[in-house]
């Protein structure tokens, strides 16, 4: 019964996965078809819709009345972007950097990591504290764009948009990739979340223990997959920059979609000061260390990642009962 | 590579696998949501016929071993010897002998609650067992109306805390002639024993056992439902209860609008009692048995759910693995035609596509040594001092090299936009149409000299050697400047 629930779980990353790159391929196509410029397309579309399978869930989850699922998974995500992913990719391969922006971009993330522990030291997140976190996502938005759209400018003529693999034209399909997409986000999300639900109740642990360990590393598999692969093919200048993008849009979109959203303020357990909060916050200093002092992210720091992160989640269940 | 115009091979065997799977999967859940539905229903009803079944027979086993005990004392020769004697002389010892036996009976019999018995013509001899008094006076009227039966059920009364008494009554003989009667009040201890084991009836279900009421029908227990305050019978006086249809004698499983005395739509199976005119009731809530239907239901969709999201993943595996040699390609083939003549395949398989890609690159390979070796031939075209010319038997050049137009003046294109024999001498002309049509038959020219003007204007001389084409009709022809031939 539990390998049906993990395999739902993993089923339901799949449509995540699925839904997610239909809706924006079709939602790139039909504002091709509308003459929309690329970069606008580049930087609203593609960029909002890659983050939409976790957005989704997390809807999902605080509208089911688990929010306990929502802060974890926020937390566990970016603790497990830093040392699992990052820590895999450079045991593989040194992590170096390409983008010029990667060192403010993780000035930036410390500072949204040190303010999201700030909003929870009274307990709870509510209707401020989200309006907070989507404020900061404008501001870091504004902050960036133009180095962004220069970014895009740069790398426009070499492959714009090279990671999609075909565009539908004819405005039928255009409207079946996103029809299709928009059905298979939610069925996902509740896949994903009704799974999460049901492990934590089949290992007798609280949803948050769950959204900071099986979700959290079920929302990172992606990246996982896709950093991993890049080290294998000795790619990974992009990786630092991607992380600490994730790390910042989790925190500021997702967490603070999911408290605006939620009908009654999402209580923070005491739990979290004590091991998920210094964790994360040592994790995003460790990496923004790295791309402060530009030294690549090697074999060493990745095996201290990994064993970081083993020793984390082994506390983690030791006193799940914390939560 | 170019900005992908539209959907790529890879993802439309994805999608054509990913449509399959969750096709055959919705087909799947649609099936399991119809049979889930009828499945349930159908078990539910086997479940309350099963229990109304088990029920119907522990409760006539009951009511037998009532009929039974009834029967046992009133079989006591000793007893209607002494109801003769005192009917007939009105004896004290008699009486004494009576009161015995009913006191004996009652002490060893924990089920029998109260005894008494009476003479023919109504009046009491002796009774023993707790205060029953009023009740036995009561039902015994009733003993006088029938008279067939050995063994009569007479009715129900309650104890004060809420426990079923069960009245019989039966005549008592000797040879024939009827010397009397006897009544017996029965504790119905195991009735209320029976309803209250709720074992296998879920969470709403319940077994009742019913009596007639002039208002519908009457529990002889307390009911699940009814709270700590209701100690004993309850009345069930609704008009669509299903302890209307058990007394009333109709037996079977119904699942359509019944509805209890708590409101709630029930399913139900009833079974009639004939021995005691009681009616039995197994139900269940609708509720708690849709209920069932809805999580399974609700399971089988995510299980559906589930296995199609791996057969999308594994969709996306295949068709990655298929279609991606396919897609690599032709990507070469487009890097070759964009003129990357470097560009090979390098699928390594030993079906269709591995054949596909061999003979690519064996393709690519001999257009490349084509090209070097056109490559050659051209630099020769270009750097030769003669004039040389590829012509039409139609009267037009269609490639000259740098050496003619060095020589005339002319640019290439001047020279291929007109017919040549606008820049033939005019005294030239019949001879070199001559010499065309020649070469139209296949006869190659050795040596034909004529002139031809200049951009500046003057004539030049030039010597022509000439091979047709005649399937083509195509001329490959070679010319010298020469000095002027009158000038010799």
């Amino acid at each position: 019964m539990e390998a049906l629930l993990f395999l739902q779980l993993f089923s339901g990353l799949i449509y995540l996965l699925f839904g997610g790159d239909l809706l924006v391929r079709g939602s790139v196509a039909l504002a091709r078809k509308f003459h929309v410029p690329p970069m606008i397309i580049a930087l609203t579309i593609v960029a909002f819709g890659t983050s939409l399978p976790e957005l989704v869930v997390v809807v999902q989850a605080t509208l089911s009345g688990y929010p306990g699922l929502v802060l974890g998974n926020v937390v566990g995500s970016n603790i497990a972007n830093v040392l699992l992913v990052a820590g895999s990719a450079a045991v593989i391969y040194p992590l170096t950097y390409g983008e010029h922006s990667v060192r403010r971009d993780s000035l930036f993330m410390v500072a949204t990591t040190v303010l999201l522990v700030f909003l929870c030291w009274n307990g709870v997140l509510g209707l401020v504290e989200g309006a907070i976190l989507l404020t900061g996502l404008v501001v870091v938005n504004v902050l960036t764009a133009r180095e962004a759209a220069r970014a895009f400018r740069e790398s426009e003529l070499k492959a714009p948009l090279e990671w999609v693999l075909g565009l539908p034209t004819n405005i039928w399909i255009i409207f079946l990739f996103i029809a299709v997409g928009a059905v298979g986000l939610p069925v996902g999300a509740k896949l994903v979340v009704d799974a999460s639900v049901e492990i934590a109740a089949t290992l007798g642990v609280s949803d948050t223990v769950v959204g900071l360990t099986v979700l959290a590393i079920g929302t990172s598999l992606p990246e996982l997959a896709t950093t991993v692969s890049a080290a294998l093919h000795k790619r990974t200048d992009v990786a630092v920059g991607t992380i600490v993008g994730s790390n910042m849009f989790n925190i500021l979109a997702i967490l603070g979609v999911a408290t605006v959203i939620a009908p009654s303020p999402i209580a923070v357990p005491d739990g979290f000061f004590t091991l998920d909060f210094p964790v994360m916050l040592a994790a995003a200093l460790a990496l923004s260390i790295f791309a402060w002092i530009k030294r690549p992210v090697g074999r060493t720091a990745g095996i201290v990642f990994l064993g970081g992160y083993l020793v984390y989640i082994v506390v983690l269940f030791l006193r799940g009962a914390a939560y | 590579m170019e900005y992908p115009l539209t959907v790529d091979i890879r993802t439309k065997l994805v999608f054509a696998l990913v449509a399959v799977t969750l096709g055959s999967m919705l087909a799947f859940g649609a099936f399991m949501y119809r049979a889930a539905g009828d499945m349930i229903d159908d078990a539910a009803a086997q479940q309350l016929e099963g229990l109304a079944e088990s029920s119907a027979d522990a409760l006539e086993n009951i009511v037998d071993g009532w009929e039974e005990r009834v029967q046992l004392v009133a079989s006591r020769t000793q007893l209607r010897l002494s109801l003769r004697d005192f009917s007939a002389s009105g004896d004290a010892d008699a009486r004494q002998r009576i009161q015995r036996i009913l006191d004996d009976a009652t002490g060893s019999v924990q089920t029998i609650a109260a005894l008494a018995t009476y003479t023919r013509d109504g009046r009491m001899v002796a009774q023993s067992g707790d205060a029953a008094d009023s009740i036995l006076a009561v039902l015994y009227p009733m003993s006088r109306e029938e008279s067939t039966a050995r063994v009569r059920f007479l009715g129900v009364s309650f104890t004060p805390d809420g426990f079923p008494r069960v009245a019989y009554g039966t005549r008592l003989s000797i040879d024939g002639e009827r010397v009397g009667f006897l009544f017996v009040l029965l504790n119905g201890r195991r009735i209320v024993d029976l309803t209250a084991d709720t074992a296998g009836l879920g969470q709403t279900g319940e077994l009742m056992i019913v009596m007639p009421d002039p208002e519908g029908a009457r529990t002889l227990h307390r009911v699940r439902g009814s709270g700590p305050e209701v100690l004993g019978d309850v009345l069930l006086s609704g008009e669509q209860d299903p302890a209307r249809l058990a007394v009333a004698g109709e037996e079977g499983v119904f699942r359509e609008s019944l509805v209890d005395y708590r409101g709630e739509a029930v399913w139900a199976a009833t079974r009639y009692i004939s021995n005691t005119g009681w009616g039995l009731v197994v139900k269940f809530d609708e509720a708690e048995k849709r209920g069932a239907v809805y999580r399974f239901r609700e399971e089988m969709f995510s299980l559906a759910l589930t296995l199609a999201g791996i057969g999308i993943f594994v969709a996306v595996i295949l068709g990655f693995r298929f279609a991606t040699p396919i897609h690599s390609l032709a990507e070469v083939a487009t890097r070759i035609g964009e003129g990357d003549m470097d560009a090979r395949a390098t699928v390594k398989r030993e079906d269709e596509i591995g054949l596909l890609a061999r003979t690519l690159n064996q393709m690519a390979d001999d257009l490349q040594a084509r090209l070097a070796e056109l490559h050659e031939f051209q630099k020769f075209f270009e750097v030769s001092l003669n004039l040389l010319c590829i012509a039409g038997t139609d009267g037009y050049f269609k490639r000259t090299n740098p050496a003619f137009s060095r020589a005339l003046g002319w640019t290439e294109e001047q020279l291929v936009s007109k017919p040549f024999l606008d820049l033939v001498h005019p005294e030239d002309i019949k001879a070199t149409q001559d010499e065309i049509a020649k070469l139209a038959q296949g006869i190659p020219t050795i040596s034909f000299v004529n002139r031809f003007q200049c951009g500046d204007g003057a004539w030049k001389w030039l010597r022509w050697t000439s091979y047709p084409e005649p399937e083509t009709g195509v001329l490959y022809a070679i010319a010298r400047e020469i000095e002027d031939p009158r000038d010799a």
